[in-house]
């Protein structure tokens, strides 16, 4: 970079500093203010681009100019401290996790390693410190389907594992825009380039177009101290900004696209799921959530306030969330609703159909969830593979995909819930290497797992030669062996390397591979609720038999668990031992509904025959009474 | 067969009475399982026989009867049951048709209940009450 540049703007930024203390800019009086207009109407915001100093920005500057900072930016006129605590954002502050969610989940086929990974206090997932990951890693690892920093670095009060280098690459800020862009200018594949780049500062002006960036802070060495290096003399080239002079007007200020309310195009880029199963249709077969394609949006149902507590929608979310109030806003309300409650409590709200569930007997509506019969794809015998964004990348535009990617995902799955009901499910076999001491099974910590890479060497092949279309290979039994000798000549006489598969444990003794299932060790699976299926495409619509049946797939199917190593044994697990129910008494209740119909008859026919009876010796006693009455 | 047929008929509905109520005064859940299965089972049975004991015994309760109490209480709970047992099938059979809505259900298998307790009473009372045929 040019020196005297350099140097010409740091006069620059300190000249505009003082002019900014000394004159008070009129929008900066309105820091943290709530500037509002109160109009159902989308206020025009052509507005000032301020950097993380709040300093405003020289968009003219094409050699030192800074990056947009959203947080001090939109900070001017919205309290981004209370937005910055939204549900979006706020997994690290851990007291309002709810109900188990899609973790993120580390993924390494060259380790063969599937791991849950969450700031929540989800059950059967991990903490990323668990794993050595520090944030700045989470951030590097999964900031290309996150809308910005799950936290300020002021809010870790100790020490965490793991590398941090947001002195260099600056902090990956909440990224307004990312939701609340109304144009498809917003580039989220743009915003992951520059997360895997590590220009974490830059990403959310490069992601909305206002400036071409230039370099990476990937290569930089960690010692790397931009601050001293004001005029480039370490040699390190840190990425320069160079503003669209299009986009600015006279006055120096930019037009933002501002939709209140998010695009379901923007939900989706972190939120969608894909079938990749061979059983499941072309993707033009298939039909999005109902409600979307009535013409609703994600956000007509999942709202929040300022302080972006998107409500999940859950049924009893508001007792984990002490201040949301949104029961109104669940499946049963605005679809059954309370009709002799209050008006907040009436059905058809958004001109929702009124469920009328006639000859549903209400017992399954104590036992099942609204999704169990409306939700994800119709159940077959066995499992759907699926891909999330959030999991799978989907949105970021890869050659090499594949239906093997890890993690391996499946749906639905019927389980029953904390609340006795049974819900489909999304499901997925933990896979890690593992260090056991003092009978504690402790994930390997992520700055291992190079050294195993290498020791495993894996066989990832190219499918039909010369085509890029990757599959994956199951770990054999010899990379096992390998990983487990090698990981164990690494530990103390104390700890034992074993290799985590679902639900069973692997470990070497005296060079024999042993296997077994371990009672502490579980699934990892989260609700799944859309996409929603109409009425008509419900369980039950073709009658009690779509689960009621010996071979019906919501009772009658197994779970294979889906694990990574070739040679692991198969262990199905009935459909019933997930819903905590009786196999076999669920098998005889099924049976009984071939004689429904015979059954229904027969009592028909009995109450006629009662009914005859009663009628006949009815009508002969009034006649006899007439009779007598007659003659007296 | 007389005596069988009451003998079946009594039995059953002791059996749909102790699976059906037992659900409701000491579970305070609908009932499932076992119970529902073995509800399930003896109800067809017991409707049967009901209707044919009931065609059979008719035309005796249909007689001119003596002054004493005890028979007129015994054709009392007679009737009572033939009575009641119409209300009680159609509620259970009104649910297995796609007519009335979970709530309108609930109110159905409320009557199946306080029907078939009534009933279960009149039973009770018969066979307290019962004197032996003139034949």
């Amino acid at each position: 970079m040019n020196n005297k540049h350099q140097y010409f703007n740091l006069i620059n930024r300190s000249l505009i500093l003082a002019i900014g203390i000394l004159l008070s800019h009129p929008l900066e009086d309105a820091l943290g203010q709530n500037y509002r207009t109160d109009s159902h109407s989308t206020y025009t915001h052509v507005i000032s681009l301020y950097d993380s100093d709040g300093l405003l920005i020289d968009y003219k500057d094409k050699f030192s100019a800074e990056p947009y900072s959203p947080t001090m930016t939109c900070g001017k006129c919205h309290d981004t401290e209370k937005i910055h605590h939204g549900w979006h954002f706020n997994a690290l502050y851990g007291n309002h996790s709810g109900r188990e969610g899609e973790p993120w989940i580390w993924t390494d086929p060259k380790t063969f390693t599937q791991i849950p990974i969450t700031y929540r206090d989800w059950i059967g997932s991990f903490k990323p410190s668990n794993f050595g990951l520090s944030q700045w890693q989470m951030m590097q690892q999964f900031g290309r389907h996150m809308p910005g920093q799950i936290a300020q670095k002021s809010d870790l009060n100790s020490p965490e594992p793991g590398i941090n280098r947001t002195h260099i690459t600056g902090n990956l800020e909440v990224d307004c825009m990312m939701c609340h862009s109304h144009s498809n200018r917003y580039n989220p594949d743009e915003w992951a380039k520059q997360v895997a780049n590590e220009n974490f500062k830059w990403a959310p002006t490069a992601a909305l177009g206002l400036a071409t960036i230039l370099g990476e802070t990937k290569d930089a060495p960690i010692d790397y101290d931009p601050e001293f290096d004001e005029f480039g003399d370490s040699g390190v080239s840190m990425p320069t900004t160079k503003y669209d002079q299009n986009k600015f007007e006279a006055n120096g200020r930019v037009f933002f696209d501002v939709v209140r309310m998010p695009k379901n195009e923007s939900c989706y880029q972190c939120h969608t799921n894909h079938s990749v199963d061979e059983k499941s249709p072309e993707r033009y077969h298939r039909d999005l959530d109902v409600h979307i394609q009535a013409g609703m949006n994600c956000s007509d149902c999942h709202r929040h306030g300022l302080d972006h507590q998107v409500s999940r929608n859950y049924v009893g979310e508001s007792q984990n969330h002490p201040n949301l109030k949104n029961d109104t806003l669940t499946c049963q309300q605005c679809h059954i609703g309370d009709q002799s409650g209050s008006p907040s409590e009436l059905a058809g709200r958004l001109g929702a159909p009124i469920a009328k569930h006639k000859g549903i007997p209400p017992i399954h509506f104590d036992r099942l969830t609204c999704t169990a019969c409306h939700s994800g794809p119709w159940p077959e015998q066995s499992q759907f593979k699926v891909q999330t964004s959030m999991a799978h990348s989907l949105g970021l535009a890869k050659e090499d995909r594949s239906p093997d990617d890890l993690p391996h995902i499946i749906e639905p799955v019927f389980v029953e819930n904390k609340d006795g009901q049974i819900e489909p499910r999304r499901m997925f076999w933990p896979s890690y290497w593992a260090v056991i001491e003092a009978d504690s099974i402790k994930p390997l910590p992520i700055d291992k797992m190079d050294s195993l890479a290498k020791w495993l060497k894996p066989i990832v092949a190219d499918e039909e030669g010369s085509s890029s279309h990757k599959t994956f290979h199951k770990m054999t039994e010899a990379q096992l062996k390998t990983g487990l000798a090698k990981l164990q000549n690494t530990l103390s006489d104390s700890q034992k390397a074993a290799y985590v598969d679902g639900v069973t444990i692997h470990q070497l003794n005296n060079d024999v591979l042993e296997s077994k299932k371990d009672s502490s060790l579980n699934t990892y699976s989260w609700a799944l609720a859309h996409d929603v299926r109409p009425a008509g495409q419900s369980l039950g619509v073709r009658g009690c038999v779509d689960c009621h049946s010996v071979d019906a797939p919501f009772f009658f199917s197994d779970v294979k668990n889906q694990s990574l190593y070739e040679n692991s044994e198969i262990i199905s697990t009935p459909m019933t031992q997930l819903q905590n129910i009786d196999h076999t008494q669920t098998i005889n209740f099924a049976k009984s509904f071939t004689f429904r119909s015979l059954f229904k008859a027969l009592l028909i026919g009995c109450t006629i025959l009662l009914s005859l009876l009663v009628i006949i010796y009815f009508s002969k006693w009034l006649f006899k009474l007439t009779q007598a009455l007659h003659n007296e | 067969m007389n005596k069988l047929l009451s003998i079946i008929t009594f039995i059953s509905i002791a059996i749909l009475a102790i699976s059906g109520l037992q659900a409701v005064w000491f579970t305070d859940k609908p009932l499932t399982g076992i119970p529902l299965t073995i509800h399930c089972v003896v109800a067809p049975v017991a409707a049967i026989a009901f209707v044919f004991w009931s065609i059979i015994h008719v035309g005796r309760h249909s007689q001119r009867i003596g002054p004493s109490s005890k028979e007129r209480l015994n054709r009392f709970s007679f009737w009572g049951m033939l009575t009641l047992a119409i209300p009680m099938i159609l509620t259970i059979v009104l649910c297995m048709f796609p007519i009335f809505n979970p709530a309108q259900q609930k109110s159905l298998i409320h009557w199946h209940y306080y029907t078939s307790l009534g009933l279960t009473i009149l039973a009770v009372i018969f066979i307290l009450t019962r004197t032996k045929s003139p034949a």
